[in-house]
């Protein structure tokens, strides 16, 4: 077991270079420093303010002629009007600054984002809303998904099963922004069940979140159903299903033992996937609600062409999904001691 | 009690526990008086030498002032008066020396960074440090004072060579010629040159007095720690969710509006006073009775807290303003309008009473509408470089003529609007001096038939296809003319409006292709000269002309403010003599208006611009809300605002009533379902 699951952890490493490698190809190859200078400082962008930057972000390094003249500079022995132009900097070459790159990411140095704060603790800041809303809303859903499926196992083929089916079909092709309207207009803003948005730390915090919640569920719930009743139906009509009622099991033991567990490889094939993108939270509901989560951190990011915030969320999502893989490989095995040996 | 029942008890709390934010953040106020907004983003920066957006400027005008602030209630053209100083600065050396008397009753707040956490006096020393520490930074506004004072500039060069953050610090100790003190209370600015709008510049947050001890303990945090001489001092800030600024016990004694205890002291101060404000033509008919008259003389702050809660949901903080968590609102999409207003906004039943504009169903909740102009002009750039659109020869000019001829601004105001603006007929907008509703540009009508001969007499070819569309071409043979425009930003209203272009440009026959941008990508289009035609906006950061017309003098060409790279050396060469001519001095007066009628006509000659219309703001406010009298171009005003927590109250019991029908049938239905689910199991146990 140990040695497969050191296998795994070593085949996740070249994932990661390759992931390394092509962010680092997105945010430094294919645009300039200048370009992304000018997009993150924005209306601060001048020539000055460009030149600091390529020096600060790593970029660009003085020259010794330039070096020179800043320490001139610094120390006021400068004539007047002496100016850093761009030729006292020289560009940093790019396997060098590709060095830089996955040092900082690999020791999870983020740098500072253009507000200047620390890019972890701007991710930390987020990660705890998302994660509180999307942990209980995941785990809600998937439990309410399943016990329903294996309702309509046990119901399969009569009115309450096809209600279900519809039911699915319904929410899946519901569209997520006209639900969050609808549930924020109904349940928050006329009927008065929820609060309309907001957040606040703490367990008192979930009095906020508990509409979110119910809407992820009510969103995520009919993929949910649809994707456990065929698993549920495919597991009941087995032999073993059949033995195990014959021997005079109760349905009970024969639904929650047995078939449950037999479904349990595809069902964690759907988390492993699922759960790296928690952290992430849901950007709709978080824009919608008002909740600090990474979502809206994400995408403040994207619009404002902040550089040190996305590479983090990108580079941390992948390890993420690296790392859950990992994890599922590893339970594969636990689960089905047969996985092992292939 | 059972496990099952502990579980459903708490399921029953938990329920009972949500339902109106409004009603639980009313009880918590209590009878404090608690003015509670909407952000939509968080501000940038709460320092205020950084502050260059307006989130940012108008938090920052909570907890820092100014040496001069503008006056309230403000007269139809913008005057300063005194704050930190004072009294307005001695002018001397033909405008190019102001000398400053600090007020000596001004201490910064409370805050760990001063001895046994109390804030010292504010002294001339603070007011020079904060100068070269407004020119020390990469961005914010430095350009206030950038090219002006002897010496500072070459400070700033040294500054930001400095990399040791020691050595920075020593710099600030450093003498600049430009910048003296002359006693604790004292200072000087020497200047270049005149500098008229100075005073201005100094009254926007980049005037703000901050102190050393704050941004050395502080550092980077500082823009998020905000230590002033304001009224109110930050107590609470979650990003992302709140701000919360309760008032600063230190805050000298200053009373409703901006007077002092002698002003108060005087027999009969109010009529007095509510006479002066009415010669000056600082109030209309009805100010008096709405805005000034229930606080006059009252202490400010007249809120005890400002609560801003950060929704960046426009359709969530509008029915959060419905609910009553928040006082105002001022985000009204068009969805929104159509709800609140009965038709369009028309300028003339507003003038008389706003509230008529509204629907019913909403006047009879309480809710209230103020109207007021936006000191900001919504235009379109030309890139004056491009070989299509630009050019300064007969052809092009003619092109870009026919374009402004061919916007329909009445029926943009109106459909896409709804009537929230005012057609541009000049480049200055309105309560600025300078502007001139009389003036009208000659390519500011709507007439697409002159537009269509204007092209064919440059040499376009316009014509008519089978399907009675026009279309234009470069010559009788050549392709049709298609050009571009950027826009800022990608959202429904920026759809719409880009869509109103190119149904305009269609009667023309020209394609327009709309780029919708993220705004650092248009920056950088704009910073880089790429694209035809850029949608723009401008707002007055002060109401001298200058503030605008440097959008168009050449020096500034990108990636400076003058994204049109437009280059007129009459223009260049009046904007230089304008710039240094005071409004206060009839004689310059005089001269500044003739410069501005003849830039005017350069401009409407060669039109590198197409002017478009004048935002006016829309704010709905409810019953127990006191708003401002509108001061657009200040970023101080909400010390001014009021709420009234027992009105409040009354009204969020009353209207945050639950609705349990709806639960209950839900609560069956979840039950019937479970009960199904029990019922065949054991069935299925028993069988």
């Amino acid at each position: 077991m140990l040695f497969y699951a050191v296998r795994r952890i070593l085949y996740a490493i070249p994932i990661l270079f390759g992931v390394i490698l092509l962010t680092f190809t997105l945010f430094y190859v294919i645009n300039t420093p200048d370009t992304l200078a000018v997009k993150e400082l924005q209306k601060a962008a001048n020539p000055e303010t460009i030149r600091q930057w390529k020096i600060q972000k790593g970029f660009c390094v003085y020259t010794d002629e330039g070096f020179r003249k800043k320490m001139e500079i610094e120390a006021g022995r400068a004539a007047p009007g002496t100016e850093i132009t761009e030729e006292d900097i020289r560009p940093v070459s790019k396997p060098i600054l590709f060095l830089h790159y996955s040092v900082d990411l690999l020791t999870f140095n983020f740098g500072r984002d253009r507000d200047d704060r620390p890019v972890s603790a701007v991710l930390l800041d987020g990660m705890g809303p998302s994660l509180k809303m999307m942990v209980p809303a995941f785990c809600l859903s998937e439990m309410i998904s399943i016990v329903l499926a294996l309702f309509c196992a046990l119901y399969r083929g009569t009115v309450i099963d096809r209600a279900f089916v519809v039911l699915a079909v319904f929410l899946m092709s519901f569209n997520s922004v006209a639900l969050i309207l609808f549930f924020q207009k109904f349940l928050a803003a006329d009927w008065r069940y929820f609060p309309i948005s907001g957040y606040e730390s703490g367990l008192s915090g979930y009095v906020y979140l508990a509409l979110p919640i119910l809407i992820y569920t009510a969103l995520s719930m009919g993929a949910g159903i649809r994707f456990n009743r065929i698993l549920m139906l495919d597991e009941i009509n087995q032999d073993y299903v059949r033995t195990a009622r014959a021997k005079g099991l109760g349905e009970n033991t024969v639904l929650f033992r047995h078939v449950l567990r037999n479904a349990l490889i595809p069902l964690i094939t759907r988390w492993a996937v699922s759960i790296p993108f928690l952290y992430l939270g849901s950007l709709l509901l978080e824009t919608f609600f008002g909740i600090p989560g990474l979502g809206g951190i994400t995408v403040e990011a994207i619009q404002n062409a902040d550089l040190s915030t996305m590479r983090a969320v990108v580079f941390l999502g992948a390890l993420l999904f690296i790392l859950a893989n990992v994890a599922a490989d590893i339970l594969y095995g636990i689960v089905d001691p047969r996985v092992q040996v292939g | 009690m059972s496990r099952n029942n502990a579980l459903i008890a708490m399921a029953c709390l938990f329920f009972l526990s949500c339902g109106s934010r409004a009603v639980v953040l009313a009880r918590q106020d209590g009878d404090r008086h608690v003015v509670r907004l909407a952000l939509s983003v968080d501000p940038r920066f709460l320092d205020p030498h950084r502050a260059g957006d307006v989130y940012s400027a108008r938090q920052c005008g909570l907890a820092y002032e100014s040496l001069v602030d503008y006056q309230y209630p403000s007269p139809p053209e913008p005057q300063l008066v005194p704050c930190l100083v004072r009294h307005i600065p001695e002018i001397t050396d033909e405008g190019r020396t102001y000398t400053f008397t600090l007020r000596d009753d001004i201490s910064f707040q409370d805050d760990p960074c001063f001895p046994n956490g109390v804030g010292r006096r504010v002294t001339a020393q603070d007011a020079v440090y904060s100068l070269k520490r407004l020119m020390s930074l990469a961005e914010g506004g430095f350009w206030v004072l950038e090219n002006k004072v002897p010496g500072l500039d070459d400070w700033r060069r040294r500054f930001l060579a400095t990399g040791h953050p020691q050595a920075r610090d020593r710099l600030f100790d450093e003498p600049v010629e430009g910048l003296t003190i002359l006693d604790d209370y004292t200072f000087q600015i020497r200047l270049r040159s005149p500098y008229p709008q100075l005073l201005w510049a100094l009254s926007l947050p980049y005037g703000a007095i901050v102190p050393r001890e704050a941004v050395e303990r502080y550092g980077l945090d500082f823009s998020r720690h905000p230590v002033g001489t304001g009224p109110f001092m930050l107590k609470e800030y979650v990003k992302k969710q709140h701000l919360v600024w309760t008032r600063n016990p230190k805050y000298r004694e200053i009373y409703f509006p901006q007077l002092d205890s002698t002003d108060i002291r005087q027999n009969n101060y109010k009529n007095i006073f509510r006479r002066k404000w009415e010669q000056e033509g600082a109030l209309d008919p009805g100010d008096w009775d709405r805005y000034m008259a229930p606080h006059i003389g009252k202490h400010i702050p007249l809120a005890d807290e400002l609560q801003f809660l950060i929704i960046p949901e426009a359709s969530a903080m509008w029915m959060e303003f419905l609910a009553g968590t928040i006082d105002c609102y001022e985000r009204l999409n068009k969805e929104q309008f159509d709800r609140a207003f009965a038709g369009t906004a028309n300028s003339k039943n507003s003038a008389v009473s706003p509230d008529t504009l509204l629907e019913r169903e909403i006047r009879e909740q309480g809710i209230h509408l103020q109207i007021c102009d936006d000191p900001s002009i919504n235009y379109l750039v030309f890139n004056m470089e491009d070989e299509r659109v630009g050019g300064y020869d007969e052809r092009h000019k003619q092109l870009r003529r026919a374009i402004s001829l061919c916007m329909d601004r009445a029926y943009l105001i109106s459909a896409y609007l709804n009537g929230r603006g005012r057609p541009a007929n000049m480049l200055i907008p309105p309560d600025v001096r300078g502007y001139n509703p009389d003036y009208r540009t000659p390519w500011g009508g709507y007439d697409p038939q002159q537009a269509r001969a204007l092209l064919r007499e440059a040499g376009y070819s316009v014509s008519q296809n089978s399907s009675g569309e026009w279309v234009t071409c470069e010559s009788p043979n050549g392709s049709p003319l298609e050009l571009s425009v950027e826009f800022r930003s990608a959202i429904q209203g920026t759809r719409d409006i880009a869509r109103f272009y190119t149904i305009c440009a269609q009667e023309i026959g020209i394609r327009l292709q709309c780029n919708l941008q993220t705004f650092p990508e248009f920056l950088r289009r704009a910073a880089e000269g790429k694209g035809q035609l850029y949608d723009a906006n401008w707002t007055m950061d002060y109401p001298d002309a200058q503030n605008v017309l440097q959008l168009l003098y050449g020096p500034n060409r990108r990636p400076g403010v003058n994204y049109a790279a437009y280059r007129n050396d009459r223009y260049d060469r009046l904007y230089e003599e304008l710039q240094v001519l005071s409004d206060s001095i009839p004689g310059e007066r005089q001269r500044k208006s003739e410069i501005i009628r003849e830039m005017s006509a350069i401009v409407d000659e060669d039109v590198p611009w197409i002017y478009l219309y004048y935002n006016r703001l829309f704010v709905l406010y409810h019953d127990w809300f006191s708003p401002t009298k509108p001061l657009p171009m200040s970023t101080r005003s909400y010390r001014y605002a009021v709420s009234d927590p027992a009105t409040r109250l009354e009204w969020v019991r009353h209207t945050n009533t639950m609705f349990r029908l709806p639960a209950v049938l839900f609560a069956l239905l979840f039950v019937g379902i479970v009960a199904a689910f029990v019922y065949k199991i054991v069935e299925q146990q028993r069988g």
